[in-house]
């Protein structure tokens, strides 16, 4: 290769202003935040971001592992698991903790004006971290960040001084002691009362990777040392941050006056995948027909009979990873339903199938309807128009264009097509590893599982599938978790866990006979039998109203579930249970989905589950949900009702291909309250990425 | 990234022999396990540039070929080639294309690998498969280009988020020289032309090569900015 074209090859072809090297200038802090030290700032996290920070400081053994999401652009939450040695007296376990904050940034930095955030940490439960704060953050230049904030709780706990908002009410002049009984509930009531301090410092970028950061903290760590762990010889911290890369950093921490901390955090940005196009091979390049058959009534059947177009494009669209289901051919329509194995965009899909049909579709036909379907259950239609295809393939603006003169709407009836031999019984399986991980549960910080599992699916029809998993766990400590006795009158499901763990490896995951229906318009239904989860097997059976122009959608679910045997092959115990559930579905204009669930749960208690999910449209999701029950707080144990945070990456995201996706969840341990039936194939997971909305977001990959 | 990566494929490796059957297709661990091979399919680890850069040799024929494959055309994709010769410096790969399609005077490519190219009179207006791609372009023609009158360039990539993003650039001439090449095992005089590209975030410069016809013979053209430069050669 000329070397002189190489050279200029290579040049660096982006200029990054200093503008954009601003904007991800984003800190986490040893309480996984955005903020200095130990003491927050005003700048929010980019939009969407995820932080998960472990930070970890001595002589004095605390111990922190934050999970932080910045939800909107100006409000974000941080999970929090610690662990502080000594907390109560020396010698005694060292306490092991959850903690959850939340911060809102209500004004924007300006040329003048710096950044104000309002904050609370540690809203609920032990309140071990309690502190409110506001917060202001100045940048000045490209590399110097200064801020200054008030504090209360802890943060108003070195110098503190009588609170300022004692002026407006005396009763904020004192703070009460925090009642948190079994921990998990909200506490409001100390909520910036007592005595308030001022905090600050300052940071400043060396370099793209290297920043410094002195702060002066307003946190006595009175607590601490009390007990004689920790000595509190100053109130400024200093630290060292390394970012090489956008991906993670590395902290050290001189704390105190005392004591040496390092943390390291890993950055996602849902918004920013490894390879936002894909790496999925191109599509076919679309055929254009020459424009004096464009017009033709009809085609030719002799040269090319019906069975003979089915079989060439069930084969074609199987090339592409689509099964074809069923075909209506007309002189100028040709409609479709097929399922899609391969892209993890439905509307991806769409355009492949669409490119192939102007490659093999007789040339009369002017009309393309695909309707894509979700085990067998098609959720909507697309129609496009042939011309419209050929017209705009690799023309700029070509995916509004598409948009604009595509129609979507529901699916049509089932009469009139014809399937393939794609909807005859098929088998497949599969040996996939898996690792599960609780943290803190009880008084382990880690307690996990990991192993293979054996996977089988037999469809007997698109819409009737035969389906079981094996699972043998390989290495774990799961079946060490000891059992707690019952507590109250209420039935045992959850807490049984660990005897699940002991009892059953080999364990029959599930094995479970589902019918999927679409009895009318818009509405939907489910059946499930058979071995439904690891601790119930019964029947299932659900209906879910789900317009396709509507962002609210209704279902309801009703079961009845028998308690398996710890061995987990095929007997069951005494136990049984009808439960269910009344779910409202609301799809919100900016990306977030409500969900609320009233019933039934597993041990007999009546209650709710609300959820909030923020919806990426590549697929991530990060929510949180909470249940109440009727269960007393007492009778549920620690945490006094179950609540999580949850997590979905589309692999797409790190790979740039397929369309599984990876699921977490940091939640308070399962316990007999608000339990819910873990049967698999609901329905509204099912079918939304068929919906008309979200084809809507995502058609971007239409011509990908 | 890279390194998350490539840990992630070493970690793969070991379990990749845990994970099998149909249904294991797309798991994380077979879908990283099936990247470690490609020829101008994005690799995390960036092969040498002397390996692939000149594929002169590949007659491999495009892995994925249309159930029908166009009419073979002649037109000025390429002079009337059917085939080029493509490479990407920064990722120091390259592949022989073969045109597979044309849609007026749109042409579109195939790699062995499955990577899809679109040329519109030799200039690049689309890529498929790399990652970044250049997802659809609005280009003044290359005779408007070597006339030296500004123009302005629309280029569309896809966000993180499935959304169509078009940059805008203003685009001119600022360079025409002559300039000896080896090309095709000998030598040619060419004129080459510089074309400098800028908007508000960004500034790149294509370079042109025409022979004495006046024959487009080589360029390098930007993908992306994620991509970077294609180095494109008619054959």
């Amino acid at each position: 290769m000329n070397t002189a074209l190489l050279r200029s090859a290579v040049a660096v072809l982006l200029s990054t202003t200093a503008a954009n090297a601003q904007d991800s200038w984003s800190h986490y802090d040893l309480f996984g935040g955005s903020g200095m030290i130990d003491m927050p700032i005003a700048t929010s996290m980019p939009d969407g971001q995820i932080g998960v920070t472990a930070g970890v400081f001595g002589p004095a053994d605390q111990i922190r592992l934050s999970f932080n999401f910045q939800a909107f652009d100006r409000f974000g939450a941080t999970l929090r698991y610690s662990r502080i040695d000594n907390y109560f007296l020396p010698g005694l376990e060292p306490i092991l903790d959850h903690s959850f904050d939340l911060h809102y940034r209500f004004l924007d930095e300006t040329d003048v004006l710096p950044a104000m955030t309002i904050g609370v940490r540690d809203i609920m439960g032990t309140g071990l971290y309690a502190s409110e704060y506001i917060v202001a953050t100045k940048t000045f230049g490209d590399n110097l960040r200064v801020t200054g904030g008030l504090g209360w709780g802890r943060m108003g706990s070195y110098n503190g001084f009588d609170n300022p908002l004692g002026a407006l009410n005396p009763a904020m002049s004192e703070r009460p002691d925090r009642d948190w009984e079994l921990g998990g509930k909200l506490e409001l009531d100390q909520l910036f009362r007592g005595d308030a301090a001022l905090f600050g410092g300052l940071e400043y970028r060396l370099n793209d990777t290297w920043t410094v950061v002195a702060e002066y903290s307003s946190d006595a760590y009175a607590r601490e040392e009390s007990t004689g762990t920790f000595t509190h010889r100053s109130p400024f911290n200093f630290g060292v941050t390394y970012a090489p890369s956008d991906m993670y950093n590395l902290s050290a921490y001189a704390l105190y006056g005392s004591e040496i901390g390092v943390s390291a955090t890993i950055v996602l940005d849902p918004k920013t995948p490894q390879f936002p196009s894909g790496i999925e091979p191109a599509p076919v390049p679309v055929s254009v027909r020459p424009e004096s058959t464009r017009n033709t009534e009809t085609w030719d059947r002799s040269m090319l009979p019906d069975t003979m177009l089915r079989t060439l494009m069930t084969q074609v669209l199987s090339a592409e990873g689509i099964d074809l289901l069923a075909l209506e051919v007309s002189d100028r329509v040709m409609r479709l339903r097929y399922s899609n194995n391969r892209y993890r965009s439905e509307v991806q899909a769409a355009g492949r199938v669409a490119r192939i049909l102007t490659q093999v579709a007789p040339h009369s036909i002017e009309t393309f309807i695909l309707e894509p379907v979700f085990n067998g259950i098609p959720a909507s239609a697309i129609r496009l128009n042939r011309s419209d295809i050929e017209d705009l393939e690799n023309e700029p603006g070509a995916a509004e264009a598409i948009y604009d003169r595509a129609v979507i709407s529901h699916a049509g009836q089932t009469e009139g097509l014809v399937e393939t031999a794609a909807t005859e019984p098929r088998f497949t399986w599969g040996i996939i590893p898996y690792v599960e991980m609780t943290l803190f549960d009880g008084d382990t910080p880690v307690r996990g599982d990991a192993g293979i599992d054996l996977k089988a699916e037999y469809r007997i029809r698109p819409n009737l599938i035969l389906s079981g998993a094996i699972r043998k766990s390989l290495f774990g400590n799961a079946a060490d978790a000891p059992v707690e006795p019952p507590v109250g009158d209420a039935p045992q499901v959850r807490t049984l866990a660990p005897l699940y763990a002991q009892e059953g490896d080999p364990a029959l995951q599930y094995l479970t006979l589902s019918y999927y229906g679409n009895p009318a318009p818009n509405v939907y239904s489910r059946v499930t039998a058979g071995y439904l989860e690891r601790m119930f097997g019964g029947v299932s059976a659900e209906l879910l109203w789900m317009p396709v122009d509507s962002p609210l959608a209704l279902g309801v679910e009703l079961n009845y579930a028998v308690q398996r045997d710890f061995d987990l092959r095929l007997g069951f115990q005494d136990y049984s249970i009808v439960t269910g559930h009344l779910s409202a579905y609301y799809e919100f204009e900016n990306g977030f989905q409500g969900q609320i669930d009233v019933g039934r749960y597993l041990a007999g208690d009546w209650g709710a589950t609300f959820s909030l999910d923020r919806e990426f449209f590549n697929g991530w999701r990060v929510g949180a949900y909470f249940t109440v029950t009727d269960m007393p707080f007492e009778d549920f144990g620690e945490g006094s009702f179950d609540k999580g945070v949850r997590v979905t990456v589309p692999l797409d995201w790190a790979t740039g291909r397929g369309r599984q996706v990876l699921g977490a969840s940091l939640a308070s341990p399962s316990r007999d309250g608000g339990a819910r039936l873990g049967v698999q194939g609901r329905l509204y997971d099912m079918l939304e990425d068929g919906q008309p909305s979200r084809l809507s977001d995502g058609w971007g990959r239409f011509w990908r | 990234m890279t390194r998350l990566i490539l840990t992630k494929v070493a970690v793969g490796a070991v379990l990749l022999l845990a994970s099998c059957g149909p249904m294991a297709q797309g798991t994380p661990l077979r879908t990283i396990g099936s990247e470690l091979r490609g020829v101008l399919t994005p690799s995390e680890e960036p092969q040498p540039a002397a390996a692939a850069a000149e594929t002169e040799g590949a007659t491999a024929e495009p892995a994925e070929a249309p159930a029908a494959p166009a009419a073979p055309h002649a037109g000025p994709g390429g002079a009337g080639s059917e085939a080029m010769l493509v490479s990407l410096p920064t990722r120091g790969v390259g592949a022989r294309v073969a045109s597979v399609g044309r849609n007026q005077d749109k042409i579109t490519w195939f790699s062995p690998d499955g990577i899809g190219i679109v040329t519109r009179n030799g200039i690049l207006i689309g890529t498929r498969g790399l990652g970044h791609d250049l997802m659809g372009a609005d280009v003044a023609s290359f005779d408007v280009i070597a006339s030296g009158a500004a123009n302005q360039r629309l280029i569309e990539r896809l966000t993180g988020q499935d959304q169509i993003e078009s940059l805008i650039f203003n685009c001119a001439l600022t360079g025409q020289a002559s300039e000896e090449i080896d090309i095709a095992g000998g030598k040619l005089m060419t004129t080459r032309y510089e074309e400098e590209c800028r908007s508000s975030g960004y500034v790149f410069t294509n370079k042109y090569w025409t022979n004495e016809s006046g024959d487009l013979v080589r360029s390098l053209q930007l993908v992306s900015p994620g991509v970077g430069y294609m180095i494109i050669q008619p054959i």
